[in-house]
């Protein structure tokens, strides 16, 4: 169940009729969205839905052409400080880590903290040390993003991001770049942020983790929310063609 | 002539050739450093007509010849009221010309960071200069040592155009055939000269080694 | 429509590090549009104006470029330049091959000797090899023509680097294959000839390619030894028309396009190969 904020009105992030072209391609065709605090969405949809797109919307890494994108309420800044104040607060994991190859582990943590937060480098590296034992790299902080393996360096980077305490976290496909026995490590950390009561947009391959972790299942498609609902009731009986020959096509593998 | 008459005869011009040439090759390196940090600034900066002047800048003078450019300085520039003393011109070819390739290293140094790690920062809110501290430079600065330290050979072979106009002190092209007119110094003047570039290059590449070694960054 | 970059095409790193500029920003860059494109408009016309007030733009420095004998002329001597540039670029692959060959040949001495012969014409400058022919040589009665004192010292400058750059593309080939081959009972020798050089080979085909610029550019001092390249040619041309600078610059346009040429001939098959240009083994840029 989605806890109310302070705020009754506001959901924490609101998209409202979103469009974006890549050219000719239409890829977010009139998407609305709202996502309340501590609520866990989860994004499925075929590669091509547009689904990175939307979740790279919400922190201004794509613009939009149309339509609006609220942020407690607030609309997504456009430029300058007013924007970095609120990519600060929203935390974003990326398919392919981007942790900053010429810094260590905890560099990698307290470089956010220290330089936009205005923390002092002791209470930044005492912040980082915390979260790195707490996604289970925390031995591994003074290496560098190299050294590591893609499950450790995606851990790291959860924790670079949490670090900012971030009022929301955006996952943009967070295992697709992992071996297969690393992808449970990472989704074992996501699941615990989960159940402490983080606000998550995910966007995600796996099924297991949507049905165990989401309060709500997104489904897209050539650029438009198909449908949405609770994870059980579109798992088991979802309501759309599109939805339906999706999880086929995935259970066939 | 052997090793010991003519180093009796010519030591003193050749000692005075090896500090003309390192101190050219040092005082070039400097201002290539300073002008491929300004037409790199030039060429990543979001104005086009300064994009469009710092590649043309670097595409006109990484294909010059040096000797053309140093031909066109000393005889044409004249012509259009622009009279430079030797060592000036012979200077400012070397510069002109290796700092197009010092921009080329930078923009590849800045090229190997990869949109991810611009992304993560921007993420963090970060502000662009600070990405730019934190994150851009940095990287591109250690990733460029090898590049560089190729660049500073290059730079020390390139001052050997000044053989081609009056420079005194001569440097150590020039020398070799300021003795041969006057005596038949043989393989061994030809060879004292070589051996200044070549140890000389190999220093050079030793500490950009040792240097890049320390600074490398495993990806 | 949107003309941002997007996720779906390669984004160079230039246009990364700026993001999609709000209103506030979109208005500094025309400004700043603005502003740069007045200045460098300011001084290309302050080059123009120098070449009008000094009378460098008088149709008398310019007219005989209308003529076919000034373009013969210079198109031989390109000719002369090419000839030099080919040759030298053709022993320099031999040799920079051999010298690859003996510095991985695992024999102690001859490593030794090869790595040293490949830093020495590395390090020092391809003018002080011409000088060694010129000047040097014919002490010892050896005759050479112009064009053997100007393309022997370059091929020699050229193969130190160019051992390198195989070297490199050596490197480059997977320790895999040389493992495979071995496991079916080649001989080193055959192994390296066979599988591990043709693929080198390949790899190395664009820095090669881009080399040729650097041979190109050292032809230019054909004047110490007066064999007729272009530069050379350009010389007798300014004491027929006793026009330095309009001739002088043309020349240089002419370099600047050939090597402009070559560079882009190497990145294109560099592309088409899926190979990348290895240039930083070149020390050698003017």
């Amino acid at each position: 169940m989605p806890i109310q904020s302070e705020s009754p009105t506001a959901p924490i992030i609101e998209l409202r009729h979103v469009d974006k072209h890549f050219g000719d391609l239409h890829v977010l065709k009139d998407v609305s969205l709202s996502v309340d605090k501590g609520e866990v969405v989860v994004v499925i949809g075929p590669s091509g839905s547009g689904k990175s797109t939307l979740c790279r919307a919400i922190n201004r890494l794509e613009t939009i052409d149309a339509g609006e994108i609220l942020i407690e309420g607030n609309p997504l800044p456009e430029e300058g400080r007013e924007l970095a104040a609120m990519r600060a607060e929203l935390g974003m994991v990326f398919q392919s880590f981007n942790l900053f190859a010429h810094m260590s582990i905890l560099q990698n943590v307290t470089l956010g903290p220290i330089e936009v937060l205005g923390l002092s480098k002791a209470e930044a590296e005492r912040r980082a040390m915390e979260l790195l034992d707490r996604v289970g790299v925390a031995s591994q902080a003074n290496k560098v993003p190299a050294q590591l393996s893609g499950g450790q360096q995606q851990r790291v980077a959860i924790a670079r991001s949490l670090a900012m305490r971030p009022k929301a976290m955006l996952f943009d496909e967070p295992t697709s770049a992992l071996d297969p026995e690393m992808i449970n490590e990472v989704l074992d950390v996501m699941v615990d942020l989960a159940r402490q009561g983080m606000t998550m947009i995910v966007v995600t391959h796996e099924m297991n983790f949507a049905r165990r972790v989401a309060d709500r299942v997104v489904f897209m498609a050539d650029g438009a929310i198909v449908e949405e609902g609770a994870p059980d009731a579109f798992f088991d009986q979802p309501q759309s063609q599109r939805a339906r020959d999706f999880l086929d096509s995935i259970k066939g593998h | 002539m052997g090793l010991s008459e003519l180093m009796a005869t010519y030591g003193r011009n050749y000692w005075e050739a090896l500090l003309s040439t390192w101190g050219m090759t040092a005082f070039c390196f400097v201002l290539v450093m300073a002008l491929a940090v300004v037409v790199t600034v030039m060429r990543v900066s979001p104005f086009k007509p300064l994009r469009l002047l710092g590649d043309g800048y670097v595409q006109v003078f990484r294909n010059i010849p040096g000797v053309a450019l140093l031909i066109i300085i000393v005889y044409a520039l004249p012509s259009l009221k622009l009279v430079l003393p030797y060592r000036a011109c012979v200077i400012l070819t070397v510069v002109l010309v290796a700092s197009a390739f010092g921009s080329e290293n930078f923009m590849t140094g800045i090229n190997t960071i990869g949109v991810g790690q611009i992304e993560a920062a921007r993420s963090l809110g970060l502000s662009f200069g600070q990405m730019l501290r934190r994150i851009v430079i940095p990287q591109a600065l250690r990733t460029t040592v090898l590049p560089m330290t190729n660049l500073l050979i290059a730079v020390l072979l390139t001052t050997s155009i000044g053989s081609q106009v009056p420079l005194d002190p001569l440097e150590l092209t020039g020398v070799v055939s300021y003795i041969n007119t006057r005596a038949t110094g043989g393989i061994l003047a030809f060879a004292v000269s070589a051996a200044g570039y070549a140890l000389t290059a190999v220093v050079i590449a030793f500490v950009g080694n040792r240097i890049d070694r320390k600074v490398r960054i495993v990806r | 429509m949107s003309a941002m970059p997007s996720t779906s095409q390669p984004v160079s790193i230039r246009d990364a590090l700026y993001e999609a500029p709000g209103p506030k920003m979109r208005a500094k860059i025309r400004v700043g549009t603005a502003i740069t494109a007045a200045l460098v408009a300011l001084l290309l016309g302050f080059a123009v104006y120098q070449f009008w007030a000094t009378g460098q733009l008088n149709p008398r420095y310019w007219m005989f470029f209308t003529q076919m004998g000034t373009w013969s002329y210079l198109l031989a001597g390109l000719r002369g330049t090419l000839a030099v540039a080919l040759t030298a670029g053709g022993i320099a692959l031999v040799l920079g091959l051999a010298l690859m060959l003996g510095r991985t040949s695992g024999i102690r001495v001859l490593e030794a000797i090869c790595r040293i012969v490949t830093d020495f014409f590395r390090g020092v400058p391809s003018l002080l090899l011409i000088y060694f022919f010129f000047l040097v040589v014919p002490q010892y009665g050896i005759r050479m023509s112009s064009f053997w004192m100007l393309t022997l010292p370059i091929a020699l400058a050229a193969s130190g680097v160019l051992a390198e750059v195989f070297r490199a593309g050596v490197n480059a080939v997977p320790r895999g294959q040389t493992e495979a081959a071995l496991a079916l009972g080649l001989s080193p020798f055959r192994v390296k000839l066979k599988i591990v050089l043709p693929q080198a080979i390949r790899y190395v085909i664009p820095s090669l390619i881009s080399q040729l610029v650097v041979v190109v550019k050292d032809t230019t001092v054909a004047y110490v030894v007066s064999y007729p390249d272009m530069l050379q040619n350009a010389r007798v041309l300014i004491t027929n028309y006793d026009a330095l600078v309009s001739t002088y610059l043309v020349v240089a346009v002419i370099y600047i396009l050939l090597n402009y040429a070559i560079n882009q001939l190497s990145v294109c098959v560099a592309r088409r190969s899926g190979t990348r240009v290895v240039s930083r083994y070149s020390t050698n840029p003017a």
